[in-house]
């Protein structure tokens, strides 16, 4: 049983995110964190998007709130979010990563640090390299790797240059990532 | 170049090293944050092993104060959040002045110049800055030169005048600011305005109760023990009704103050001190 899923996505990843929250059930057993690029000035809306498609709830955390589940955790526009000692949220000003804040890779080492084993890494669509690096933490720290298939993104940089440096285990299209999901859910249940 | 990766049980030996050296105790930091900034700031020195770390802390004292100078991360602009600023300029300093003459407003763990500045400009705009009194603290001696000096990063220019922009509604920092061989710094009068003070630990008091206390983006860098004490000596240093503005990530939910400050505003992070 994972103890959280990390999802990082830019440019075209939206609909394939809401795709994903809409297809879950209501008592989806683990929390996703959603590490997306997003405009900094810009702190309202996308929750609101997102939660109109999402069949669990949607939250930006503050910092250091609990890591629960049931909830699609959203990173804070200009911040990055990093998962803390003792299941709880951290966010950091530090400067942008890869031209980004919040930056994936971030958030995706501190999750790996954090959940080892335990957490799944799942790189979508997106315009630039964030997110290979913290995907690749997440394989060399014993974490599923997951990226969505190129052929299917609206632009395949962040899967392509997450595969060049990652043995990744699964390239998955949304059908198939969502399955993933309904395969936690279904375990969770027996 | 090997990347240093620090664990805990390093993370720990550092900060006592620092202790020991006279620095204040980050052992209450945040352990994800400070790692990361342990070993950005050990690459930056091109160490990549913690035992180098350690000693170089402990026997150098010229690495040693650039060393803990690194550890702090600078506020990433002027005006941060244009929206509470705005709130600030509409609501809170004019509520403030309408109670008192003269205002005092402290900014403890400063890192930057950026919030010092905004807020002076503000001041400034309302004619207020004579009624006013400024505190700026900080934990780093060589941080605090620096934002004495004026310093403010070139790159930071182009989004400071965005947000300048969104809350004054003018277009151009330029007036304020010198060049200096390609490096931008504050003007010296406006520096000027603020007192500056050296935090022995967390925190040094102003030296009277203020105001308006501006400690925005801090306490994410803090674990909650050190968000408690820190928050105890602000509430004993703001006067009853006084506010406490926070980073907008950042509420007092969890700490043992979420009771003693009430929401000045449903939007932005902006507490009232209630007695």
């Amino acid at each position: 049983m994972y103890k959280a899923i990390i999802i990082g996505g830019s440019a075209g990843s939206f609909q394939v995110v809401a795709r994903i929250l809409n297809a879950l059930n209501s008592d989806f057993p683990v929390p996703v964190l959603l590490i997306l690029h997003r405009l900094k000035h810009v702190r309202s809306g996308f929750v609101e998007a997102l939660s109109i498609k999402s069949s669990i709830p949607v939250r930006e955390p503050d910092d250091k709130d609990y890591i629960r589940p049931g909830f699609a955790w959203l990173a804070p526009s200009n911040y990055h979010l990093f998962v803390e000692l003792g299941n709880r949220f951290a966010l950091s000003t530090e400067p942008q990563v890869n031209h980004s804040r919040p930056s994936i890779d971030l958030s995706f080492f501190s999750a790996a640090k954090a959940y080892r084993q335990d957490l799944a890494g799942i790189i979508l669509s997106g315009a630039n390299r964030d997110g290979a690096g913290g995907l690749k933490m997440v394989g060399d720290m014993g974490g599923t790797t997951i990226v969505q298939d190129p052929n299917e993104c609206q632009v395949p940089v962040m899967p392509l240059e997450s595969m060049k440096i990652t043995k990744v285990q699964h390239v998955y299209n949304t059908e198939q990532i969502i399955r993933f999901f309904k395969k936690i859910q279904g375990n969770a249940q027996i | 170049m090997a990347k240093l990766i620090l664990g805990v049980t390093d993370v720990r030996k550092i900060t006592a090293a620092l202790a020991e050296s006279g620095y204040p105790d980050f052992s209450g930091y945040s352990l994800v944050s400070l790692t990361r900034r342990l070993e950005v700031a050990a690459g930056n020195c091109g160490i990549t092993d913690p035992g180098t770390l350690i000693s170089k802390i402990s026997s150098d004292n010229l690495f040693r104060g650039a060393f803990v100078d690194q550890l702090l991360v600078e506020t990433t602009e002027l005006f941060r959040d244009p929206s509470i600023w705005r709130l600030l300029r509409d609501n809170v300093i004019p509520e403030i002045f309408r109670k008192s003459n003269k205002a005092g407003f402290w900014l403890p763990g400063c890192t930057s110049a950026d919030d010092l500045v905004s807020l002076i400009l503000l001041l400034q705009d309302d004619d207020l800055l004579e009624r006013s009194s400024i505190s700026v603290t900080s934990i780093c001696e060589e941080r605090l030169k620096s934002i004495s000096s004026g310093r403010f990063g070139n790159h930071k220019l182009k989004v400071s005048e965005d947000n300048y922009k969104k809350v004054t509604g003018k277009t151009s920092l330029s007036g304020y600011l010198d060049n200096d061989a390609g490096k931008l710094y504050w003007k010296k009068d406006l520096m000027s305005l603020a007192g500056y003070f050296l935090e022995n630990s967390h925190l040094a008091a102003p030296p009277e109760p203020v105001s308006c206390v501006i400690f925005r983006d801090k306490m994410i860098y803090f674990n909650l023990t050190l968000c408690n004490r820190v928050l105890e000596v602000i509430y004993s240093n703001l006067q009853t009704g006084g506010y406490l503005v926070t980073g907008s990530g950042e509420t007092l939910t969890h700490t043992l103050y979420g009771k003693s400050f009430i929401r000045a505003d449903q939007n932005e992070n902006v507490f009232r001190k209630i007695g």
